[in-house]
């Protein structure tokens, strides 16, 4: 197996346990660039019951340019931001061009492919229906068959993996050993809410809260939920959820 | 809850079997492409349908088929093992083993798909893992189109791991997976999910009424409610009255009997 597959292969067993986003990115990048790719940017597209709103999340090389982007709403002209929805496959900028027809889509592929660079786009498709897109770019990139697979499924992971450590870092240590995150957890499971009923209202992924939940148990002695939920009663940690504005 | 079909109780299940293949042939040939399948009778089959095979159906109070998957132990041939070997990294641990088994033709329809169908979804994943454990298997496989990572990856509740890099196929790019089977991990999978345990109804054929599984479902229900039981066995008794009229007042007996063990709790 090449060198580069063999990386993809240890990215894809590994991502999910870096606890840095920088780390994970530069692990990322380190992987695409072998690839022929430079630059990358996960943004996020689209959320449910939401207006469709993109934000760039995280990368690498490519993020000023993206927040450009969805700052002035070249979005809305850009035939590969729709295809983001519409495809379930990763696809170059190559094959979505000739969808771009007026002078300003046009304009935009220019732009963006005025060192001669190509692009591969990795749709990323929640379980609740959130939309995101791993963007990567570069001069050398390869897009045969078998490395786009490979980076459909490493794009994904660093999707998944960058957001949940976005979330996570999104939360402040409150005076009780909690964090503001864990402590609503808590609450809202004592409440009778179930994970992904709490993860809808905290605005998180499942697995975000669910890795919330897991740490507030490891704080409280390692015990099941019930038992945590109770010795975090008892020791007066539980607050109203209406406290956190 | 969660139907557990197997060879032994598979009498009770033709009705939801015959729909379940149908729907697999919608789902796999017709919507997404498969080319190379199997249709008879217009349903789907493959040569893992057989036997050793366990069918987990979430059946609807209507009777149709919602969501399903199959599993099948691995020793004894595996789509992964025999079709796509390569999806396989060379240092994996073989999957032909006993405490392995094989996740496949997963779907969902109808109801059962989108936001609205997430616990559904849900109840099939928790019951593989509850199926798994009551057989002793310590890791369930499986393919995967490669669009399916992400949400396998989170919110699935599964502890998944990819077990190899991803390979085109003819119709997609596929990804093999691992799935942890393990106490913790079912608890895992039931809170995160919000799901109550023990998800699966395991039916025996020999001493259930000659009642369709989703009237059964029904009337376990009732039973873990405990009350109104004579109400509903009378409804029981004019249910197999209107599909069994012509049979022997012995035998009629014998079904409301069965009938009322179930009410009991037996």
């Amino acid at each position: 197996m090449e060198e580069r597959y063999r990386d993809a292969l240890s990215f894809l067993r590994e991502a999910r346990s870096i606890s840095s986003l920088a780390e994970l990115e530069g692990r990322f990048i380190g992987l695409a660039s072998q690839f022929g790719f430079d630059r990358t940017s996960c943004v996020l597209m689209c959320e449910p019951g939401r207006p469709i709103q993109p934000r760039v999340l995280f990368g690498v090389g490519d993020t000023a340019y993206r927040q450009q982007y969805v700052r002035s709403e070249r979005f809305r002209i850009d035939p590969t931001f729709q295809a983001v929805f519409t495809r379930s496959r990763a696809f170059t900028w190559t094959e979505i061009e000739h969808l771009a027809t007026s002078d300003a889509a046009r304009d935009l592929f220019s732009q963006a492919r005025r060192d001669g660079s190509e692009g591969l786009i990795v749709p990323v498709h929640g379980a609740l229906g959130e939309v995101s897109a791993v963007v990567l770019a570069g001069r050398e990139a390869e897009v045969s068959e078998q490395a786009r697979a490979v980076l459909q499924a490493c794009g994904a992971t660093f999707a998944v993996s960058g957001l949940q450590l976005l979330e996570l870092a999104d939360d402040r240590e409150t005076e009780t050993g909690l964090t503001r995150r864990e402590t609503q957890m808590l609450v809202w499971l004592s409440r009778g809410k179930t994970v992904p009923e709490i993860a809808s209202i905290l605005d998180v992924s499942i697995g975000t809260a669910k890795t919330h939940l897991e740490r507030a148990k490891a704080k409280l002695g390692g015990q099941a939920t019930v038992p945590t939920i109770l010795e975090a009663l008892r020791r007066g940690w539980l607050v109203d959820p209406d406290e956190f504005h | 809850m969660i139907h557990v079909v197997t060879w032994a109780n598979r009498g009770l299940y033709a009705a939801a079997l015959r729909e379940m293949h149908r729907l697999r042939r919608v789902h796999f040939v017709e919507e997404r492409g498969w080319s190379a399948m199997t249709v008879r009778d217009g349903g789907e089959f493959d040569a893992y349908d057989d036997e050793k095979t366990v069918y987990l159906l979430a059946i609807e109070a209507d009777g149709s088929v919602s969501c399903s998957m199959r599993m099948r132990p691995a020793t004894t041939g595996s789509i992964l093992q025999d079709i796509f070997p390569h999806l396989i990294a060379d240092d994996e641990p073989s999957i032909a083993s006993d405490e392995v088994w094989e996740i496949s033709r997963y779907f969902a329809s109808g109801a059962a798909r989108g936001r609205g169908g997430f616990r559904r979804r849900a109840e099939i994943r928790l019951a593989s893992l509850e199926v798994a454990m009551a057989r002793g298997v310590k890791r369930l496989v499986g393919m995967i189109d490669i669009e399916m990572l992400p949400p396998m990856l989170n919110g699935s509740g599964w502890r998944v791991r990819p077990i190899g890099l991803p390979a085109p196929y003819d119709e997609g790019v596929a990804q093999a997976i691992g799935i942890e089977v393990s106490k913790a991990a079912v608890m895992e999978m039931e809170e995160s999910q919000g799901l109550e345990p023990a998800i699966c109804i395991n039916l025996d054929q020999d001493k259930m009424p000659p009642l369709p599984p989703q009237e059964i479902e029904a009337l376990q229900r009732t039973a873990a409610l405990g009350d109104n039981q004579h109400e509903v066995l009378l409804g029981v008794v004019k249910r197999l009255l209107e599909l069994q009229n012509d049979l022997p007042e012995s035998e009629l007996l014998d079904m409301v009997a069965k009938a009322q063990r179930i009410l009991g709790g037996v």
